[in-house]
Parts: C-alpha cells; structure tokens; sequence
C-alpha cells in the first residue's frame, strides 16, 4: 500500500455523545452540555465570537426539535406510543400538539395536496431513485475513510473483458517477429541481478541496524574506542613534540585533543549506562533533556576544535626543519598527523550519528520514521564519503571535493521504483499529479505504439496498469472534485477523464504522424505501410487496452451506462481514432492501391492477395455501431471499400467487354464473360468478404451481360438455326443471371420451334400428298419435338418456362399445320389411325418393347392435341372393329394404351373403352356356358358357333339399315341361344348387327380340287351361297326375295362373291334385276382358304364421314351437359361467366367455339332446363 | 498466446515489500490483470529472478489473496453477462469465505483494495459481501463504532438526514 499506516490514535471513537442518544429532556440538556449547544455558525471559524453567555431561551430555540419516536435500541424496540411523522401528520389527536389535521381541514381542497396528505408522503417530490447523499460528508478525520473511499469509488465494475487465443499463424501475421528471439536482453546481466540483492541486503541490514538497540551502545563504544585512540595518538605526539620543539604552539593541538578525550570516554560511559538504565528519554524532564543534549552537543563542538586544529596541524605544518636534525622520532612525528587527523574527524561524526540514534526514535527531534531513516543514512553515508573524499584529497592533491562526491544513491526510494527505473522507465510517479502521471503513460505507450517488437517487460507493464490505477483512485483528485461532488448527482466521482482525454490526444498526435509518414509512399507501398501500420496498431491497442483496463472497468463503464455518447472502451477507442484521424485521409488512397492491385490481377498478373485480404478486413473491423460500440456494423466497409470496388470493377469491365465484344464473335465473348464471371466468384472466396459476392455479381452480370444482352439475344437465331447446342447452354447460362435476361430467348425459341414444326407438317404433306400417311405424318411431328425436347434438357437445363415454351409450340403446329387446314380434326384422326395401325394384327408386326415405346411417343403427341374427344372417337369406333373382328395384336397392348390414356384424361374419356373389353370378356364366358348348355341338352351342334353381347351405350356401332333374313341354319342356331339367354338374363332386347357377322363356309362341290375350298365370308354372303345348296342357278330377284336384302348391300355382297368367280353371271358387269348367276363349279384358287368378306375403301369412307358427323353431335350433347352441370350447381349466373366456365370444363377434351356455347345455352332455354333472369342472368329449373 | 501452456507452469509474484512467492500459473489467472499481463506478454521468461511486480500489495496481503485464488482455482469462469441479480443480491456467503474472511479490518481493506486492484471479481465480492454483512441490521452508532468512524454530523444535520430518510426506516 502506498499510504502509510494511519496512526492509532486517530482511530480512537470519538466519545462525545452523538444526538441520537440524547433523550434527556431539553432543559437539563441545555445546562449540561453549554459549550456543545453554541449556536450554528454562520461566520468562519476563525472569527471570533464573544457574546458571551447565552441565554436559556436562545438555547432552547437552538435545540433540535425533540424526535417524534423513541430512539431504537437494538435489543427491545419499543413501540412508540403515538405515531406520528416528522412533517406533522398523525394518526390521533395529540393533547400537547392540538389536531393540525384539523386546521388542515378547514384549508380549501386545492391547498390540501400542496401538503403530505399521508404519513410519510412528504418528501416524495424531492426523492429519486437514488438514496439521498448528503452533502457535507466530508470528513474531518481523513484516514478511517479515506482506505474506503479508494473502494466506494471503484465499487463500479467495469464490462468484463474477452480474450481468445488465436493461433501462431495468426499471431505471426499480426505481430511479425514475435517468433523470432528477442534482442533486447529482457533478462538483465547477471551483475545487475547481484547488485540489486546487495542494496537489498544493504538496504535491510541497514534497517535492522538502525532498529536494533544495541546500535547506540555500538555508536558510543566506536566513540570511546576512537576517543581512547585519540588520546594514545595525541599523547604520543605531545611526549614526541615536547621533545623535538620544546614549548613550541604546535603542542597546543595535543594538549587539548588529550584534555577533551579524558574527558570524553568517562562521559560516554556514563552516557551508556544512562541509556540503558535510565528512563526512556521522551519520560525525562526537559530540563534533563536539555541537559543531556547539550552536554552531548558541547563535547562535540569541542571534538570539533580539537578535529580542526588537527587538520590545521596536518596541512600547515610541514616538519621541513625537524628532518635535518636526523631523529627517528622525527619519521614517526611526520606520520602520525594524519591518522590523528582522520580519528579526531570521525569521532564527532559517530558521536554526532549516535546523538540521533539514541534521541530520535522517540520522535523528539523528528516527525517521521521515513525521515528519520533517511537522516540517520545520510548521516552515515556522509561520514564514509568524506571519510574517502578526504583520502582522494590528500594522496592525489586533488583540491575539488565536489568532484570526488558522487551524486547519493537514493537509498530513500522505494525497491520498487528502483526496479521501475533499472528498465530505463522512471517511477510510477505521484498518484495525484496528472501531468506527471500522464508522462509516465505516454512513455509506456510510445513504447508500446513504436517498440513493441522490442519487447516490453513485466515491470514496465505493471508500472502503467498500476499508475492508471492510482490515478483513478488518487485521494487529492478526489478533493478537487471535492466541492462537484455536492453537487454531482451520483455519490462517487470516478476520476478518469483527464486520462481519456490525453489518450485521445495522445492518439490524434500519432496517427497525425502516421498520416504525415504515409504521403511518402504510394501504391504498393503505401498498401504495405498501411498494413504494417494497422497491425502494429491494434495489437498496440489491445496492450492499452489491457494496461487501462482499469479505466475501462470503472469510468468508462459508468459513461457508458449514463448514456454518454462518444465514449468507448480503451481498445474501441483506439479503432474511432483511427478511423477518424488516419482513416479519412489514407482510405481513399489505399482503395486506389487496393484498385490497382485488383486491376493488375484482371489484367493477368500474380499478385500478392493477401494484403487485400488485410484491408478488408481492417475496413471491416473499423465498423462501429453507433448505438451499440460492443456491436460491428459494415457499414464503413461497404462505403469505404465496396462502393469503389464496384464501381472500378464495372468500370473495368464495361471497358474491357466493349472492346472484347468489337474485336470478336459473340460467340468467343460468351466464352470470355463465362470465365471472367467465375474468376470473380474465386476472388471474392480469395481474399474478399463475403458480404460483396453478391452485390460484385450482380454488377458483373450488369456490365458482362445486361450490357450486352441484345447482342447476345441477336445470336441466339443464329445458334438456333446452326443447333450449336453447347454455346446455347452457354448463352443459357449468362442470361439466366440477369433479371428478365430469359424471357426473349423463350419468345425466339418458341417462334423457331414452332416454325419447325410448321415446316416439317408442310413437307410431308408436299410430298405425300392427299394419301398421307399416319405414320410419316406423326413421325415427323414426333422428331421435331423430341429435337427440341433434347435442346430444352441439354441447354436450358430442363426449366420449366422453356419446357412451356416448347410445349406452346408443339401445341400451336400440332393442332394448326397445312394438314389440319381442312379440318381441325385431322390431327386427332390421323394419330388414331397410325395407333391402330400399330395395334392391330399385321405381317410387319413389331416387337413389343417397341411398341410400348411408339406408344409412349403417341402419348406425347396426344398431349398437345386440343380435340381429344375425336381421338376418342375415331379410337373407339376402331377399337371397336379390332375386338370385334379379334384382330387386335395384343392384349397387353391394348390395355397399356387404354391406361395411357386414362392417366392423360382421367376415368371419363376411357370409361366407354374399358367397358368393351369387359364386354368381350363376359361374350367369352358366355359362350362357354352355351356350350355347356348344349351338351347337356344333348343337342348335335349343327353350326359351331360364337355370340358376342355388346352394352348398347358403349359401342359406337349402329344397327343395320337392311333387312336381313338369316338362313335356317343360322336360325335354328340363333333361336338356341336367344332362348338360353333369355333364360339368363330376363328382360332384355338383343339387336343382332348383321354387318358384323361372319363365318366360314366349306365348299365340296369343285371339280378341280381334292381338297375343299374354306370360304370366309359375311352372314350375307352366307345366306347367298347357302342357297346353291338346293339348285345351280338363281335370279337376282330370286335372291333378293329369299334373303330380304336391301339391293345396295346385295349388289355389295354379289359384286365380292363375283369378282372371286365363285359365282358367275350372264351377262353386264353389275349385279342387279333380271340378271341370273350360277354356281361355278371350275372354281380355281392358289389358297385352301379363300377371303370373301372385304368391306372396301368406300366402307371406311363411309365410316370416317359418319364419325366426324357424330363428332359435332356428341359434341353439342357434351357442352349441353357440361352446361347443366354447372348451372346445377350455382343456380344462377351470367351468361359471360357461364360461357367461361364451360370453355373452363371442356377445354381438356377439345376447344369450344363460343358460338356453339351460345347455340347450346338457347337450346336448353327452349327445352325449358334454364331461364331467362334480369341482368343478363341465366336461372336453373329444376 | 499460442504456446501450449501447462496449468502448472510456476509463475513467481513479488509483493512491494520484496518477498517473492511462487504460484501455478492457473492460480496467478484468477487475476484478470495477471491473466492479461501473461497472455500479452507470453509469460515465458518468469522466474525466480525475474519474478511479476505487484506494486500495489504488500506480502501479507498478497499471500492472503493467493490463498484464496488457490482454494478457488477450479471455480468457473462467470460468463460475461451474468450480472445476474441473483448473485449480486444475496449476501450469502459461502463456508470456507466466510472463514477467510475472518481478518482483522485492516487487511479486509487490503485484500479489498488487492482484489480490485488485481480484478478479482469474485474476491472483490465476496469482500464486499462481508462488509455489508458488517454493517447489515446495525445502528448508525454501532456502524460507527464498528468502523470507527467519528461522528462529524452537528446535531442538526444529523436530524436532518434522519428526517429525510425516515421512510426508509422499519418500524
């Protein structure tokens, strides 16, 4: 502790009796304690007052009001009797005091709340949050205190500071050298090291001396042993001198150095036993102190006379005559002199120090310990310095003393200073001198700003962290502030500013110097000294923010708290200064260095990234937030560094990107953009912050594509038109980056592939002509849409937006080419014929993982198609002729198809579909059955024949239109199953579709051949030749009349039969009335079996004009029924709206015309389903 | 720093009186000034002859404080932000504190002024408990007297503050 130990005595309590426990009644107080009860002063102490006496009533009136409860002991309180507060209120009516509740009673209302209108409610417009400080706390006794006041003052603790270890890279950047040994010898030879144990030793032994009491017994035996050789020495000389000279006054000197030591040696002894026996000198009169002193200080002036005649003697008297006379005496006379000399010098001196010893310690001549010690050393160390200055002065004959004295080691100072000061630091200075204070600081902080790869050892550190301490918790400050401090809101004033306010200072020098150092280099150099700068700086700054942590943890926190603006802990600070001071000026300047840097870079050089990398992140760190300092904003950063670097970039690259782009393709420019664009995402992971990669990107993508994003859309064409697939995902993959850089590029790409398509339809139609094919048709559909599909997955990355663009086109050239021109429906029609191609029994028939594959193809035309429902229709209508004519290649593949479609459009479109094949399947059971039947009925089966039952409403087939009398045979067959069937299924109607029959017929009537012909012929055809069973020859009206056939499906039947020359007839090519035909019985053929029943191309024609017929029919029914759907369920809507919804519902079988919705809506008017509302509003009747 | 330093690396202290002591580096990181000192400085060349100044405590004081950062020296570090109520309220004291806190008041000031010169927070507080401790549920008078503190109030002064404070008084 710096502060000396308080004295005990001032400790002592003060026993004067505190007005607490003064409860004595006012009278007796007055007369027992008068000279307590003076008035208060208003004039200065040192004014006099002399009223004289006071009066009883003046000290009355002085008293102190008389307190309200009963003064609180601790060990029974005791319950007052009537409680009532200092400001007046009370509870119940004092006798004594009278009721003021009720004088107040009587104040006007508005009055009454200027006063307490509560116990205790007083003093609330004076109170805060804070307990009440008193103001004249200044205490008279300063030391009991005073050890607290260090403490109340710094009670406040400081934010708590973080560290972290870093690495020994880290560190090794930061610090560079730090690994590297140290130089400097921070240990000290080991010289110094003894000698500083020495003065250690010295400096105890000293102390230990000095304390002990066996000190003056020693200094009073050297003064006897010196007195006694003195007396010896003197003796000698005056039995020598009265030899040699006689009466001489040279004798004088002896005979008083031997009167005054005889007297002298019984005196000390005396002196000796006095010491040690007597009473303590402090406990003697002062009589016998005097005396005593006196006694002492007379033989010392008299020692003196004796010591200067001595010396007299020895530089006087230079014996030059005495040698001639040749005595041996005369050699010892000439020596003697000056050891008696140095003799008679000491004596007074050690008489003098004992003087001290003995005396001083009672405090009688000095005030302090410390002073004494230093005396009493001084004292000694004089003797030992003149003692050898005396030496030097007679052997060299030297007669400069001041010289020969060497300045005094200051063995007063502390240890500790000495230790300070043998690193080359002065002492901690005086705690409460802020210019010395601060000079001492700013040594250590130089130091550490400018030396530290020096190295800075532990003494040096303490020294700073210990006198920012005692700064901070000096006592004068503290009564500087005194008089604030009334004043002050807060109790404690924390000292501290003063510092901050030099650090500041002290900062603004150095970095105005580091300015002042940076305009001599320029750019690589400059970034350099910047970055040596910086780092050199913040580990400074981490140093004193270490070293002033005190500081940080007391005044600055409490700033802080109090809301201050502006005020930083130590190391924040640090980073304001800088930016403040050095950052405003150099920044600019080290971007442009950092700018050239990058553009050396662009420009293909290597450079050496990583002091970027230091800038950055010194501008990031130099973020401050201005509402929270703990927090870092990068806001700097941004304004600082990113704002330029965009800027130059852009610049950089529009430059270079103009020039690129004149010089070459777009082609090459795509390529070099591709690259330059990676090569800035690699810088930013290099040695950026990544909070520029985006904003960097996106000013990429500004100067390398937007800017040039016409001239690349211009390209696309050519890409497109040259399929140069790789540069398109090229172009695909620059546009993409830029908002809207797409969209063009999906207008071209769709235009292109629609014109494709366009192109291809037209140059099959060109080349087939009216006869085209389904499949070269579909085909060619197929291959531009799997191209483009390619171009999409491959380029475009499969997007979505292109894949809708490619989906438009195919859409728009599928339903609208030079072969839908005719009809829209010939898309459809052509893809069901080329499916029922592929479906049904064929010589080229194709294996079926091909199959499934053609289909799928098939599937995705289908997708594009807008009229799906004349799909389905012609689909149907020749699913229909497969299962009935079981001409179908497979079953596996019908199914397969039908399920497609049902994924494509839903349980609806397929539901008739499915149907006919449950139907066929039941036909087969069914016949199973029958045959059963017949066995058990026993009947020998004339005709071995097959029924197929199909549901009315799901085949599109229609009844025929002739009349038709089955032969008997056929019949009797017919009546057989009719009945059995009946039988099973009561109620219901068989219609028999004549058209559709057929069998086969066995001819045993030719001459040519052994082995019978087969004929496979229609149920008509049947019934005609069945007729030649009875005779050779029939007329047509014959024919007619046994068959009931109409003539044209007669005439149809005849002309097959004819042209195979089963039959033959006189006479005319055609079949009809009056003509006569014959059995031939020349009949010749390659084939066993022969094929009679061809429908004929005029049969499919047919059949096409019939379905698109009863397209246009169905389709109405399907709008009228999509109509009463929707109407069913909203009852009411207008007739735009209604129009809308349906186009909403039918669109995914085909695409309503509006017109025919209109049609539609007026025929369920008529048939009463809706009716007409106000407004343009359609009703639904129930 | 970055060497790897063993929590037993000797660390020696000199108190301002000369007497040097020799302590584990993780009792001498108690002090977060020490802490600081050593982290900045590396720590490495402290010996026996090159021992860490304190200038500000004496031996006696400097032993007491080492004594208790030793007891302590496995106590976890507070989390920065546990200015917790909790911990700042309660004046409850833990066994083996409260038994080295029973020192005469010359050196509690001592070890107070240490800890807080030397930033030992928990030190510091639990010093600061046990004066608080002293002065809890005392009258003015025998705080006085505890602390031997001379009245210097003048009678009316005295009243003074003893009527603007009465609120505060239980009764």
């Amino acid at each position: 502790m710096a502060s000396p130990p308080p004295e005990p005595g001032s400790r002592l309590v003060s026993d004067s009796p505190s007005p607490t426990s003064a409860s004595a009644s006012a009278s007796s107080r007055a007369t027992a304690s008068e000279a307590r009860q003076r008035p208060v002063r208003t004039i200065p102490p040192w004014v006099a007052i002399r009223d004289g006496p006071f009066t009883e009533e003046q000290l009355r009136l002085l008293n102190p009001p008389q307190p309200s409860a009963a003064p609180q002991r601790n060990a029974i309180p005791q319950p007052s009797q009537r409680r009532m507060s200092k400001d007046g209120y009370s509870w119940e009516e004092d006798p004594k005091l009278g009721s003021p509740q009720n004088e107040r009673g009587r104040i006007p209302h508005l009055f009454k709340y200027g006063r307490a209108s509560a116990r205790g409610r007083k003093w609330d417009h004076l109170r805060s949050a804070e307990p009440v400080i008193v103001s004249a706390q200044q205490s008279a006794y300063g030391q009991p205190t005073t050890s607290w006041a260090d403490f109340v003052q710094s009670s406040a603790w400081g934010r708590p500071q973080e560290s972290h270890i870093i690495d020994i890279e880290a560190l090794n950047q930061l610090q560079p050298g730090y690994s590297r040994p140290n130089e400097m010898a921070l240990h000290l030879p080991d010289k110094q090291h003894e000698q500083r144990h020495k003065e250690v030793f010295s400096n105890r032994l000293w102390n230990h001396f000095m304390r002990s009491s066996l000190s003056p017994l020693l200094f009073r035996l050297t003064v006897i042993i010196m007195s006694m050789i003195a007396l010896g020495i003197a003796a000698r000389m005056f039995d020598l001198e009265d030899k040699a000279l006689g009466e001489s006054a040279e004798r004088t000197q002896s005979i008083f150095a031997i009167a005054v030591d005889s007297v002298a040696i019984p005196f000390n002894g005396y002196m000796i036993w006095d010491e040690y026996t007597g009473k303590p000198l402090g406990l003697r009169s002062a009589r016998s102190k005097m005396s005593l002193i006196l006694l002492d200080l007379l033989f010392i002036i008299f020692k003196s006379a004796g010591t200067a005649l001595a010396f007299e003697h020895v530089v006087y008297h230079t014996f030059g005559d005495h040698i001639v006379r040749g005595e041996p005496a005369e050699g010892l006379l000439q020596l003697l002199p000056l050891p008696f000399a140095r003799v008679e010098l000491h004596w007074p001196v050690v008489w003098l120090a004992s003087n001290r010893v003995t005396h001083c310690p009672s405090g009688w001549l000095l005030a302090t310990p410390v002073q004494h010690r230093a005396t009493a050393s001084t004292t000694a160390s004089f003797s030992v310095l003149t003692n050898a200055a005396l030496v030097r002065l007679f052997r060299r004959g030297n007669p400069e003393p001041t010289q020969a004295i060497r300045p005094l080691r200051a063995s007063a100072r502390s240890t500790r200073s000495m230790m300070v000061a043998r690193m080359g630091m002065p002492a901690v200075p005086n705690r409460e001198d802020i210019k010395a204070t601060w000079k001492y600081l700013e040594d250590g902080i130089t130091r550490i700003m400018n030396d530290l790869e020096q190295g800075m050892d532990m003494q040096m550190y303490m020294g700073v962290y210990t006198a920012v301490h005692n700064f901070c918790t000096s006592q004068k400050a503290v009564g500087l502030s005194g008089p604030t401090m009334t004043t002050s809101h807060r109790g404690a004033h924390l000292l501290g500013e003063d510092l901050y306010n030099h650090l500041i200072k002290y900062l603004q020098r150095h970095l105005a110097d580091l300015v002042q150092a940076s305009k001599s280099h320029t750019d690589e150099a400059l970034l350099a000294y910047y970055i040596k700068e910086w780092n050199r700086y913040t580990v400074a700054a981490k140093y004193i923010h270490h070293l002033f942590q005190y500081l940080n943890r007391h005044w600055v926190k409490r700033e802080i708290d109090e809301g201050k603006k502006n005020i930083y802990d130590v190391y924040t600070l640090h980073l304001v200064q800088w930016r403040k001071v050095l950052f405003e000026q150099v920044s600019e300047k080290v971007m442009d260095a950092v700018l050239k840097l990058v553009e050396k870079q662009r420009n293909g050089e290597t450079i050496e990234y990583g002091q970027i990398k230091q800038v950055v992140d010194s501008f990031v760190s130099l973020g401050l937030d201005e509402a929270d300092p703990s927090k870092s904003t990068l806001d700097v950063y941004r304004y600082h560094f990113e704002r330029p670097f965009l800027a130059a970039t852009k610049e950089f690259y529009q430059a270079e990107s103009k020039q690129f782009v004149a010089e070459n393709t777009v082609v090459e420019y795509m390529k070099k953009a591709e690259a330059r664009l990676a090569e800035e995402e690699e810088r930013v992971n290099m040695y950026l912050h990544q909070d520029i990669a985006l904003p960097l990107k996106r000013c990429c993508n500004q100067a390398l594509i937007a800017d040039h994003s016409l001239s690349l859309r211009e390209e696309f064409q050519v890409l497109l038109d040259n399929d140069r697939e790789e540069d398109m995902a090229r172009m695909y993959n620059l546009l993409s980056r830029i908002p809207d850089g797409l969209d063009p590029l999906r207008t071209r790409f769709e235009t292109h592939v629609r014109k494709a398509g366009l192109a291809a339809v037209q140059k099959v139609q060109s080349s087939e002509g009216d006869k085209l094919e389904p499949k070269v048709y579909v085909d060619a559909l197929l291959e531009i849409h799997t191209q483009y599909q390619g171009l999409v997955k491959r380029a475009f990355t499969d997007e979505p937006e292109f894949t809708r663009s490619l989906d438009n086109a195919c859409r728009e050239f599928v339903n609208r080419n030079e072969v839908c021109k005719s009809g829209s429906n010939k898309s459809p029609e052509l893809l069901a014929k080329y499916t029922d191609v592929l479906l049904r029994k064929s010589t080229t028939s194709i294996e079926e993982a091909d199959l499934e594959r053609t289909l799928s193809q098939i599937m995705t035309v289908f997708k594009y198609i807008e009229d799906k429902d004349v799909f389905q229709k012609f689909y149907s209508r020749m699913l229909a002729r497969r299962l009935v004519h079981s001409n179908s290649s497979s079953d596996d593949a019908e199914t397969s198809m039908i399920s497609k479609l049902k994924e494509a459009c839903g349980f609806e479109y397929t539901n008739k579909l499915q149907r006919m094949f449950q139907d066929m399947q039941i036909s087969k059971d069914l016949n199973k059955e029958f045959r059963d039947h017949l066995e058990t009925v026993g009947n020998a089966k004339a005709v071995d024949s097959t029924f197929s039952i199909l549901g009315t409403g799901f085949w599109p087939l229609t009844p025929p239109s002739t009349h038709f009398d089955p032969p008997l045979e056929i019949s009797a067959e017919i009546e057989r199953f009719v009945r059995f069937y009946k039988h099973k299924h009561d109620g219901r109607k068989l219609t028999w579709l004549w058209h559709l029959c057929k069998g086969e017929i066995k001819a045993g009537y030719c001459k040519n051949s052994k082995t019978p012909y087969t004929f496979q012929v229609s149920i008509y055809q049947m019934s005609i030749l069945l007729l030649f069973n009875e005779k050779d020859s029939y007329s047509y009206d014959d024919i007619s009349s046994a068959t009931q056939l109409s003539s044209e499906v007669l005439d149809q039947a005849l002309a097959v039969i004819l042209k195979a020359k089963v039959l033959l007839m006189d006479g005319g090519d055609k079949p009809g009335p009056g003509k006569t035909f014959r059995l031939n019985y020349d009949f010749k053929s390659k084939k066993i079996r022969v094929n009679l029943n061809l429908g004929g191309v005029k049969e499919a024609k047919q059949e096409e004009v019939e379905t698109n017929k009863t397209i246009e029919e169905d389709r109405k029914l399907v709008l009228q029924s999509a109509i009463v759907r929707i109407m069913k369920a909203r009852k009411k809507m207008k007739h735009t709206q209604l129009v809308s919804e349906t186009i909403n519902q039918i669109r995914s079988r085909f695409v309503p015309k509006v017109g025919d919705i209109k049609k539609c809506i007026e025929i369920l008017l008529d048939k009463e389903y809706l009716e007409r509302l106000d407004d343009d509003e359609l009703g639904y009747l129930a | 720093m970055a060497e790897a330093k063993p929590a037993s690396q000797k660390i020696w202290l000199v108190s301002n009186d000369n007497a040097t002591m020799e302590v584990d580096r993780a009792v001498v990181e108690r002090s977060m000034l020490l802490k600081n000192m050593l982290e900045d400085l590396g720590g490495a060349d402290v010996s026996p002859e090159n021992p860490i100044p304190i200038p500000n405590v004496n031996e006696a004081v400097l032993r007491k404080v080492v004594e208790w950062c030793e007891h302590h020296r496995n106590d976890p570090v507070a989390a920065p932000d546990d200015e917790s109520d909790a911990r700042k309220k309660t004046t409850d004291i833990e066994e083996w504190d409260q038994k080295f806190m029973q020192v005469d008041q010359e050196m509690l000031f001592e070890i107070i002024l240490a800890s807080n010169f030397l930033d030992i927070k928990p030190l510091l507080d639990v010093g600061c408990k046990t004066v608080a401790n002293m002065i809890k549920g005392k009258s003015p008078e025998e705080i006085r007297k505890t602390f031997n503190i001379t009245n210097d109030f003048s009678a009316e002064e005295e009243e003074q503050i003893r009527r603007e404070n009465e609120w505060a008084e239980d009764r």
